[in-house]
């Protein structure tokens, strides 16, 4: 049976019951709630307001490495970054106008486990070269792979490695060098254990000198 | 040297490769030199085939370049793209 509530000028609204209703006693919140909020069920019948919450989560900002004003990464061979939260579930690197001193290089990546192992194996990593005429492909079993040309040239771009469940993750990339070089990228890895850290260094084992690298994560 | 960066603090550390590392790098660099630059050397090559030899060698059919031309265009690619055990 429905309880009619009937309005001042004219119609109703009402409160009705399902067909098999059982007894169940909802008790509402004694406030009027805010803009917004909605009802919510403690599972006993009591309601109360709440808000909606967010559950978009924002990049947070690592650590910025400038390859070029000599805060630590000029000279070395490889920048790591270590004691990733536990939840990360995605990794965006931001390669800036990177350059290694040597005319012959690639980046390339490793993730790592535990208190800094590099994983060294399992990966299937591809990249391509591509310019007008010609387009190349590159398979790593060891790292994944990043295009990396002449040092009067640098590297611009964007890798991202996505947790796609359990230690699965998946390499994508794309950017450009050489002028008139682009490349893409992509591969994936399954970790025996739980990521904790990503390193990014030079496939001819050369240093940086230019540029700057930014990591950003997203759990 | 290796920049260790903590993601959580932002705290840098400088750290030499352990002997592990080292050689990882060190097989990297050969990979790299043996099977990478190679790769990459001739889709350059390639490409500047394409795009400055190639319409020599149509010009000298037509009489219109000589074939020393075609073969100069051919030694400059070479020369500009070198690669460890270069062969072609």
């Amino acid at each position: 049976m429905a309880l009619k509530l009937k309005g001042s000028t004219s119609g109703f609204t009402a409160i009705d019951a399902p067909a098999v209703a059982g007894d169940n006693t909802l008790v509402l919140p004694g406030g009027n709630g805010t803009s917004g909020q909605y009802l919510q069920t403690d599972g006993a019948g009591a309601l109360s307001w709440q808000t909606v919450t967010d559950t978009n989560t924002n990049l947070t900002r690592g650590t910025e490495i400038d390859t070029s004003s000599g805060s630590g990464a000029i000279g070395s061979t490889a920048v790591i970054y270590d004691n990733l939260s536990s939840d990360v579930k995605r990794i965006t690197m931001i390669i800036n106008n990177v350059s290694t001193d040597n005319t012959e290089d690639q980046l390339r990546f490793v993730l790592r486990t535990g208190s800094g192992t590099d994983v060294t194996s399992g990966y299937y990593g591809v990249t391509t070269a591509t310019t007008s005429g010609s387009t190349g492909a590159y398979t790593k079993t060891n790292n994944f792979p990043m295009l990396l040309n002449v040092a009067a040239e640098r590297l611009s771009g964007t890798a991202t490695f996505s947790n796609v469940g359990g230690n699965r993750w998946v390499y994508s990339a794309c950017g450009a060098f050489y002028s008139s070089y682009t490349f893409v990228a992509g591969g994936y890895v399954e970790l025996s254990a739980q990521l904790t850290g990503i390193k990014v260094y030079s496939g001819n084992s050369r240093n940086f000198d230019s540029g700057s690298i930014n990591i950003f994560t997203e759990v | 040297m290796q920049i260790i960066i903590n993601a959580q603090t932002g705290e840098r550390t400088v750290v030499a490769p352990t002997a592990e590392e080292e050689e990882f790098y060190q097989a990297e660099q050969a990979d790299f030199q043996a099977n990478d630059l190679p790769k990459f050397r001739k889709q350059q090559r390639a490409a500047a085939y394409a795009q400055e030899a190639d319409p020599l060698f149509f010009k000298a059919q037509r009489g219109e370049a000589t074939t020393a031309e075609w073969e100069s265009k051919i030694a400059e690619i070479k020369a500009r793209f070198p690669y460890p055990g270069d062969n072609e």
